[in-house]
């Protein structure tokens, strides 16, 4: 038994005393780290759910049911952000990074209280992996939403395109970590290599006029 | 065997086809080649996501949604991507274009006797307004001006989608694994097309 909730509640207090106590960019945040991993805790339980619902074993619920359940979730404190304080084109991929972070940090915890901590290489290599996949899978859908950022239905369409592209890209992931030996190697690579080269595009392309 | 060596070709050609995108968005820095590259981008990763899951389990996903999900997403980018080029021009209203959703919507329903409702309904309805913008822009575009250049991308978006159909056609009457399913020559095809599209999107922003 995982008792999540305790170990959120834990982790969530001195952040939100934090953010009550910090200045007003500072305090963003810190609560968009909060919000990401409010979804991280909201989407294991509709994880469950729903692979319960429709009597899928754990394999089956990884590759085909943890995916859209989790960048759903992700999506929706970015987009709550977008519609609510519409904020400025700069502001949108520190908070959809935050996010993603928040989510990762509170996977990673849970995976550690049921796994154990006992070896730090194997911890290392998932907190790459895990950590790269899902700010990988944020900056999909921040560093697209900026480059269509120029009219509303253009921020909306792309943001559905860029949502299934994510949650693609987190069912690879899943499919190859899943394996044994050498496929789960490459697939805790997957993420750091995208990262690295979607950090260089991001730069590269930031600068685009029309 | 046959079907897993067609995914990766298509695989190796959609990333390439990716790269020469962003290569080309860096370049010359216009917002066509970021939607193109996100086009054949999430055209990779259904690939990807589709040939792992043959190579891992020896077979087709049972839920095929998310790499579903990504092809989805290929259309709307190449959607969006013709829209952006058709900014500026006037929309023909011409009846033959009425023609578009009766031939998308028919084949919706007849593909439904195989596939699940909500999937056909997503394919139809992006491929109708894809095919519209295409038809609609071949239609319309004016000789002796810029817009000639937008002929390839059109008559490109047009053939992408006949294979389209031609595929799924082909995957209701013919099974089995071999050179001899007419479905693998129309995805060898479709594949074609990806970097048809890269020349077609070169011609229309480059001139």
């Amino acid at each position: 038994m995982n008792y999540i909730e305790n170990i959120y509640v834990c982790l969530a207090v001195p952040l939100l005393i934090a953010a009550i106590c910090s200045l007003r960019k500072t305090r963003q945040l810190f609560l968009f780290f909060l919000a990401g991993m409010t979804a991280c805790l909201l989407s294991s339980y509709i994880s469950t759910f729903l692979a319960a619902s429709a009597g899928a074993g754990q394999l089956a619920a990884t590759l085909t049911i943890t995916p859209p359940v989790e960048e759903f979730m992700k999506l929706f404190p970015f987009l709550f952000y977008l519609l609510v304080f519409e904020p400025k084109k700069e502001q949108v991929s520190g908070c959809m990074l935050m996010i993603a972070a928040g989510f990762a940090t509170f996977e990673n915890v849970c995976y550690l209280t049921q796994n154990g901590a006992s070896s730090l290489l194997h911890l290392l290599i998932r907190g790459f992996g895990a950590g790269a996949m899902h700010v990988a899978c944020g900056a999909i859908l921040a560093g697209g939403m900026i480059l269509l950022w120029d009219r509303i239905w253009l921020r909306l369409a792309g943001a559905v395109g860029l949502l299934s592209v994510a949650i693609t890209y987190h069912g690879i992931y899943n499919i190859l970590v899943s394996q044994q030996g050498a496929a789960a190697i490459v697939g805790y690579l997957f993420p750091v290599v995208s990262v690295a080269a979607g950090v260089i595009l991001i730069r590269r392309l930031s600068l685009l006029p029309r | 065997m046959i079907e897993i060596i067609e995914n990766s070709i298509q695989l190796v050609i959609a990333l390439g086809c990716t790269v020469t995108a962003v290569y080309r968005g860096i370049r010359v820095k216009r917002r066509e080649w970021v939607l193109m590259a996100l086009f054949s981008g999430s055209y990779f990763l259904g690939d990807l996501y589709w040939l792992l899951f043959l190579l891992f389990y020896g077979e087709t996903p049972d839920f095929s949604y998310i790499p579903d999900m990504s092809w989805y997403a290929g259309f709307l980018f190449l959607l969006i991507l013709l829209l952006q080029f058709r900014e500026g021009f006037q929309t023909s209203r011409k009846k033959i274009l009425w023609l578009v959703p009766v031939f998308t919507v028919s084949m919706c329903a007849f593909y439904m006797q195989w596939g699940s409702y909500i999937s056909n309904i997503i394919y139809a309805a992006l491929l109708t307004l894809i095919l519209l913008k295409a038809v609609d822009g071949e239609l319309t575009v004016r000789e002796g001006t810029e817009q000639k250049n937008y002929h390839m991308l059109f008559r490109m978006t047009m053939f992408f989608c006949a294979m389209e159909y031609c595929m799924w056609t082909a995957s209701c009457f013919f099974e089995g694994d071999s050179l001899r399913n007419p479905y693998y020559w129309f995805d060898i095809l479709l594949t074609v097309s990806l970097i048809g599209f890269i020349r077609a999107v070169r011609r229309a922003v480059d001139g």
